[in-house]
C-alpha cells in the first residue's frame, strides 16, 4: 500500500512539473531489449537529460543520461526495459527551466504469441546473485553434469572474480621506499626528493588506481550447458573483458556480469549484440555515448538474435 | 637510535600499504573521501607525534600521506576523474589549512589540548567534505589556508 501511495505521489509530482512539449517518440518500446527513443521538445533540449524508469513498486531507476551542451530539438536515448518498469519519466535539468514528463513504458494490449513466448522465456531466466571475490579466476572450468541454473550459480561464485591490479600498490610501495630512504638522510635535497616523489606519485595514482570497467561472460552454446570452458582476458581501453567459452564458441545464450563505475563504461553492443534480448538483475544506465554503466555489479542473461 | 627510527618509519608505511591493500578488496566500495581524510589526517598527526615532528617536518609527514589519500579517493570509483581531482586537491588544501591554524594557535607547542583541537578540526573538515558541494568546500579550505598563511607570515615578520 505504501509503495502504491509513493508511486501515486511520484506520478502526481511529475504531472505538476510536466512539460506539454516534451515527447518520447520511437515506441512502442519492448521489454528485455535495448530500446531507442527520441526525446523531443519543440522548445529545445539543454542541460542534463535523464530517462528514469518507474517500477511497479514505486522505485526509480536511472536508465539513460546525457549532457546536452548545445540546444537541440531531439536527442536519441538508448535504454534497457523490462517488465518491472511501468512508466518512463523524462527529466530535463535545464538551468532555470527544469521540466519532466511521464509516459507509459510498454505498449498497451496483449503481445503477439511469439513476443509472449519470448517474454515468458526471459521471465524464467533469473539472473544469479554475484558473490564478488577477488583474484584471478580458474583458467578452465568443467560444467559437465550441471544444469543451466547450477552452472550460472557456479559461474557467478567461482568464475566471475575481480582481477586484482597490483600496479597501484607497487607504485605506493616504491614511494614508501623513497620516503624511507630519504628519512635516513639529513640533507636538504632528501626533503625535496620526498616532496617531488609525493606529488609525482599522487598524479600517477589517478591513472593507475582508477577502477576499470569489467565485463564477464559465460557462453551457453545453443542454450545448453557448456562442457569445459576456458578463460580469455581481453584488455580494451578503459575496460577488461573476461570471457569463458568452450570449444563450440559463442552464440546462443550468454550469462554476463558487469561493473562500470562513473568515468568508465562498456559499449552497449559489446554486452547486448544488436537484435539480442537481455534480462538484467537491475537495469544499468546507458550514457549518451552508448556506454553502459553500473556502480554495483549487475548480472544478466543475453539471448542472441535468431536463437 | 637511527635504526629504531627507521624501523618505526617502515612500520608507518607498512600500515599505510596494508590499509591500501584492504581498500582494494572492499566491495562495494565503502570508503568516502571524507572518511579517508579524517582517518589519514588523524593517523598522520599521530605519526608526527610519535616521530617528534613539528612545523615543516610535520607538514612533510602530511605530504607523505597525500598519495595514499589520492589512492583512497580514486580507487573505490564512484566519481568522475575531475571530481576525484577536486576531492584530492580539497583534502590537501584542508590538511594544509589545519596545519597552518594549529601552528598559528599552538605556537609550536604540542599539548593534549592542541591534539584534541587538531583531531576535531580534521573531523569537521571530513564532515564538510562529505556534505558540502566540492567547489564550496575547496573555496572554504582555500580561505582558511590563506588566513592561516597570512597569520604565519605576520608572525614571521614579528
Amino acid at each position: 500500500m505504501k509503495a502504491r501511495c509513493a508511486a501515486l505521489a511520484l506520478l502526481l509530482a511529475a504531472a505538476a512539473t510536466a512539460s506539454p512539449g516534451l515527447r518520447l517518440e520511437g515506441g512502442p518500446f519492448r521489454p528485455y531489449r535495448i530500446n531507442r527513443a527520441a526525446v523531443v521538445d519543440d522548445e529545445g533540449l539543454l542541460g542534463r537529460l535523464e530517462l528514469w524508469g518507474l517500477r511497479w513498486d514505486g522505485a526509480r531507476v536511472l536508465l539513460f543520461r546525457a549532457p546536452v551542451a548545445a540546444r537541440t530539438r531531439s536527442l536519441d536515448a538508448d535504454f534497457y526495459l523490462d517488465e518491472d518498469i511501468r512508466n518512463l519519466e523524462v527529466v530535463v535539468d535545464e538551468p532555470g527551466a527544469g521540466r519532466s514528463a511521464t509516459f507509459e513504458a510498454a505498449a498497451p494490449g496483449t503481445p503477439d504469441p511469439a513476443e509472449a513466448a519470448l517474454r515468458l522465456r526471459m521471465r524464467g531466466l533469473e539472473a544469479p546473485l554475484l558473490i564478488v571475490q577477488h583474484g584471478d579466476g580458474p583458467a578452465a572450468f568443467d560444467f559437465r553434469g550441471s544444469d543451466v541454473v547450477t552452472a550460472a550459480f557456479q559461474a557467478s561464485s567461482a568464475l566471475f572474480t575481480l582481477p586484482v591490479d597490483r600496479a597501484p600498490l607497487l607504485l605506493l610501495g616504491a614511494f614508501a621506499l623513497v620516503a624511507l630512504a630519504a628519512s635516513a638522510s639529513r640533507r636538504r635535497e632528501a626533503r625535496a626528493l620526498v616532496i617531488l616523489a609525493a606529488l609525482g606519485t599522487t598524479a600517477a595514482v589517478f591513472s593507475l588506481a582508477a577502477p576499470r570497467a569489467v565485463l564477464f561472460s559465460l557462453v551457453f552454446p545453443d542454450g545448453k550447458v557448456p562442457g569445459t570452458v576456458r578463460r580469455t582476458v581481453r584488455e580494451a581501453p578503459g575496460c577488461t573483458r573476461i570471457a569463458y567459452v568452450d570449444a563450440e564458441g559463442s552464440g546462443g545464450l550468454e550469462l554476463v556480469a558487469l561493473r562500470a563505475p562513473a568515468g568508465t563504461g562498456i559499449p552497449v553492443d559489446d554486452v547486448v549484440p544488436p537484435g539480442g534480448q537481455v534480462r538484467f538483475s537491475s537495469p544499468p544506465t546507458i550514457t549518451g555515448e552508448r556506454l553502459m554503466t553500473s556502480e554495483a555489479f549487475t548480472t544478466g542473461w543475453v539471448l542472441h538474435a535468431g536463437r | 637510535m637511527p635504526g629504531a627510527r627507521l624501523l618505526l618509519r617502515a612500520l608507518h608505511f607498512g600500515l599505510l600499504l596494508a590499509a591500501a591493500a584492504g581498500i582494494m578488496r572492499l566491495h562495494p566500495p565503502q570508503v568516502t573521501p571524507g572518511l579517508a581524510f579524517v582517518v589519514l589526517a588523524v593517523y598522520a598527526h599521530g605519526a608526527a607525534r610519535v616521530f617528534g615532528a613539528a612545523g615543516t617536518a610535520k607538514a612533510l609527514c602530511f605530504l607523505e600521506i597525500l598519495p595514499f589519500f589520492a589512492f583512497a579517493v580514486v580507487q573505490p570509483g564512484g566519481s568522475e576523474p575531475s571530481a576525484a581531482w577536486l576531492g584530492v586537491v580539497s583534502g590537501a588544501a584542508a590538511g594544509a589549512a589545519i596545519l597552518g591554524c594549529e601552528w598559528l594557535l599552538s605556537r609550536g607547542k604540542a599539548t593534549f589540548g592542541t591534539s584534541l583541537g587538531f583531531i576535531g578540526a580534521c573531523c569537521l573538515a571530513g564532515w564538510g567534505m562529505s556534505v558540502l558541494p566540492a567547489g564550496r568546500f575547496l573555496g572554504l579550505t582555500l580561505l582558511a589556508l590563506t588566513g592561516s598563511g597570512y597569520g604565519l607570515a605576520r608572525r614571521a615578520r614579528g
